[in-house]
């Protein structure tokens, strides 16, 4: 076993932590069900390697490109769009796309949900890239209609998205920011709050527990100290022109 | 939260390097250089460079930092994009130290802003 897989099987949580992902998108969601979530996923993959997003990321405006990107089975052209401008020219996405989202049926309580399967989905592929790694193989659709929940005290007057406000936090929802936190990018996707639970899981192996992250010293569990992860942090963050 | 932990450990860091274009430096802080390099070959796409960036942290430290490095690489690809695509403001947008740092990388430049700045 090279070095580097030796590392990797020495961190079995970071497995744990993917695996427990698929599972999750194997199953129906809230405005999606499993096949449609798989092939947000799948389109999530083809992203940066397309060459329409690079020529529309490269456009003064986005809409000077005419061309569309294909429909598959299961996702349209304009969620086809969104899933790759996500990935490939976030930094562009206006509050009008949301709204023409929603005049073809997406709401916007879907788009929360979709935004939240292809983040987490690319941040596991990212990591894999990072170290050489082959992307984990997506799931198989399992049977069942989305819920169509959503949960309570939904605020609209944050970002594009409707959240749950600050301090709205229910018992059936009370895990999902501790008291007295919820930073705008904690209840950006609360609107579908399974995918914050993904995230949080996700950024707890990644990077650090969200309880972990007032502690600006030495983690227990990491070789890196919080300055070395700030630098990689800022560095990435500042590349990708994040203002937040 | 660099600058904030680097003041916890007693120590002064560089933020420009941040935005600046890649220079071999450590920027205060342990294979800052290294880290840098392995950030920025890990944003260029580059196979190869990518995997020269990641063996030198690896070597200069060791190959459970290279996978953590990865991690925190890799986390920070999920978050701006949340923040751009649900586009919440920041949190705070008074407080000194937020505003000093924004000015100085020159962060108001970058088109998240407006979700954080009020309208024409």
């Amino acid at each position: 076993m090279s070095d580097l897989n030796q590392a990797l099987s020495d961190r079995s949580d970071l497995r744990i932590a993917f695996e427990n992902f698929f599972l999750f998108l194997a199953q129906p969601g809230y405005w999606w069900d499993s096949k449609q979530k798989i092939a947000i996923a799948a389109a999530t993959r083809t992203a940066s390697s397309c060459d329409l997003c690079a020529l529309k990321k490269n456009a003064l405006s986005r809409n000077q490109v005419l061309l569309a990107h294909p429909e598959t089975e299961d996702l349209s052209a304009l969620v086809v769009d969104m899933i790759h401008q996500i990935i490939t020219d976030q930094g562009r996405i206006s509050e009008s796309q949301i709204i023409a989202l929603a005049g073809s049926g997406i709401s916007r309580l879907a788009y929360v949900e979709l935004v939240g399967i292809v983040v987490c989905l690319f941040s596991i592929d990212e990591f894999c890239r990072a170290l050489s790694q082959p992307l984990l193989a997506l799931p198989q659709s399992q049977p069942g209609l989305p819920s169509q929940t959503q949960p309570e005290n939904l605020d609209a007057n944050t970002g594009y998205v409707p959240m749950i406000a600050r301090d709205g936090l229910t018992e059936a929802n009370q895990d999902l920011w501790p008291v007295g936190f919820g930073a705008n990018v904690i209840r950006a996707l609360s609107g579908a709050p399974d995918l914050v639970r993904q995230w949080k899981r996700l950024a707890a192996v990644l990077y650090l527990p969200l309880e972990e992250m007032g502690n600006l010293g030495q983690a227990a569990t990491r070789r890196l100290n919080r300055m070395q992860m700030e630098l990689i942090a800022g560095r990435i963050s500042a590349l990708n022109r994040c203002f937040y | 939260m660099l600058r904030v932990s680097a003041k916890i450990a007693g120590d002064t860091i560089d933020l420009s390097v941040l935005t600046q274009d890649a220079a071999a430096v450590d920027a205060g802080v342990q294979h800052g250089a290294l880290l840098l390099a392995f950030a920025d070959a890990f944003m260029s796409r580059e196979p190869e460079t990518l995997k020269d960036a990641r063996d030198a942290l690896a070597h200069a430290s060791s190959f459970d930092i290279a996978v953590e490095a990865a991690g925190v690489a890799a986390n920070f690809q999920r978050m701006v994009r949340i923040a751009d695509a649900t586009g919440i403001p920041i949190d705070d947008l008074t407080s000194e130290l937020g505003t000093t740092i924004r000015e100085e990388l020159g962060l108001y430049a970058f088109p998240g802003a407006a979700n954080s700045l009020p309208g024409p």
